[in-house]
């Protein structure tokens, strides 16, 4: 009899025990790890926009875009944007800012694309007219010209600066660009840059090479026609890079004053 | 026989009795402690998500002066700010005149500008042709934009 009561009594001592380890299991399991798991993810999402953000930091720091303003023709009111994209990433401009006023846009230009944004039709201001760009990514980006000026009291614009704006797509490579017109035997600028690269470095890679070739103002607003060779060393000679030489006709105004050409010098 | 017997059945009801009530005991605090480290874990985990929100709100906070004027009379200045970031901004905006001191905006009635919209801040000052203008756009969030004006 003695046994069976003291069976009994040892069954029953742990039951508080095992209330208590049970009521604490489940404030872990209910309380304290939701708790922990909450506080995780928050700081999952708090980590994963501060990587957002700098990544957005550096796409904004990587936009590179080129800018020149033409009007129609040499009195009229309306007025053209051409964008080039030089960067890597596409851009959207939001914003066209001339002088004070702004007009709003939606005009995305790929990355090494060009897109004619107008006609706008503006207030000329006696002297210089100044434009920006804002883009999405909130850079602003002023025109790659000189700034546009009007006589006020002649109701002309004055001719800004013309040029030809080479973009070479390459890795790496080393190129001569020639930019001469019709009338002239090559080279007859031979300011169309050389530039030489060391092709047995891999720091080039992906490395666009960029020149501008200014040329003269035209009187009349008569078309000039040039021709753009850009050739690439291959072995000890030089070899046009395909689809090259490229006519480049500019007219301004009412084209734009400076003609972008882009060839792919990847290919030769 | 009898007697003993039953006397020998009551004298087990005091564990029993002593189990039960322990157990109730135990069952009553570990609620009422289940309950109240509920409640403060959801407070806890509530008010942290709360401040890692904020921060991250801080430090996703976006905004550029896009562009300053001011008309022929020189006092009003016109400052375009820009959020280009994914969160409402509210701002203030300062500007220091070389010849006249610092002007802001009204800092009772800041600016609130919507994620991805600008707005125009204006600021009366008093300013001389020439005169630079140190311009800061100052957020609630405690960010800064700066931008330098001279006056045409």
């Amino acid at each position: 009899m003695r046994t069976t009561r003291t069976t009994y009594l040892r069954r029953r001592r742990g039951v508080s025990t095992i209330l208590g380890t049970l009521i604490f299991i489940g404030i872990l399991f209910t309380a304290v790890i939701p708790m922990f798991l909450v506080m995780k993810q928050a700081d999952n999402i708090y980590t994963q926009n501060v990587h957002e953000m700098e990544i957005s930091d550096q796409d904004r720091a990587r936009e590179d875009i080129k800018s020149y303003v033409y009007p129609l023709n040499a009195t009229s009111n309306d007025i053209y944007v051409k964008v080039a994209n030089t960067g890597v990433l596409p851009v959207e401009i939001v914003r066209v800012w001339i002088n004070d006023i702004n007009y709003s846009q939606t005009t995305l230009v790929a990355s090494q694309d060009t897109q004619v944004i107008g006609p706008i039709t503006i207030t000329p201001q006696n002297g210089s007219n100044i434009v920006t760009l804002t883009t999405k990514r909130g850079n602003c980006f002023g025109p790659t010209t000189e700034t546009l000026y009007y006589d006020f009291n002649d109701g002309y614009w004055f001719t800004p600066s013309l040029g030809i704006h080479i973009i070479v797509i390459n890795v790496q490579g080393k190129y001569k660009i020639w930019v001469h017109n019709s009338t002239c035997p090559l080279p007859w600028n031979v300011n169309g840059q050389i530039l030489a690269y060391d092709t047995d470095t891999n720091a080039l890679d992906h490395g666009e090479i960029e020149c501008t070739q200014l040329i003269d103002a035209l009187p009349n607003g008569l078309p000039h026609d040039y021709t753009v060779v850009v050739q690439k060393k291959v072995g000890n000679d030089y070899k046009n890079v395909r689809g090259t030489p490229v006519p480049v006709v500019v007219v301004w105004p009412g084209g734009s004053p400076v003609i972008s050409v882009i060839v792919d010098g990847r290919g030769t | 026989m009898k007697q003993g017997s039953s006397l020998r059945n009551r004298r087990g009801m005091s564990p029993v009795i002593a189990t039960i009530i322990l157990s109730a005991a135990v069952i009553t605090i570990g609620g009422a402690v289940w309950s109240y480290a509920q409640g403060a874990s959801t407070v806890i985990a509530t008010g942290y998500v709360n401040d890692t929100l904020t921060i991250m709100r801080e430090v996703t906070e976006r905004f550029t002066v896009e562009h300053v004027s001011n008309d022929t009379a020189r006092t009003p200045l016109y400052v375009w700010v820009y959020n280009y970031g994914d969160v409402d901004i509210t701002i203030d905006v300062y500007a220091n005149v070389t010849s006249s001191g610092m002007y802001s905006t009204d800092t009772n009635n800041p600016l609130k500008i919507e994620a991805g919209g600008f707005a125009k801040a204006t600021i009366t000052i008093s300013a001389v042709s020439g005169d630079k203008v140190a311009i800061k756009v100052h957020s609630r969030r405690q960010n800064n934009a700066y931008y330098t004006y001279y006056i045409p």
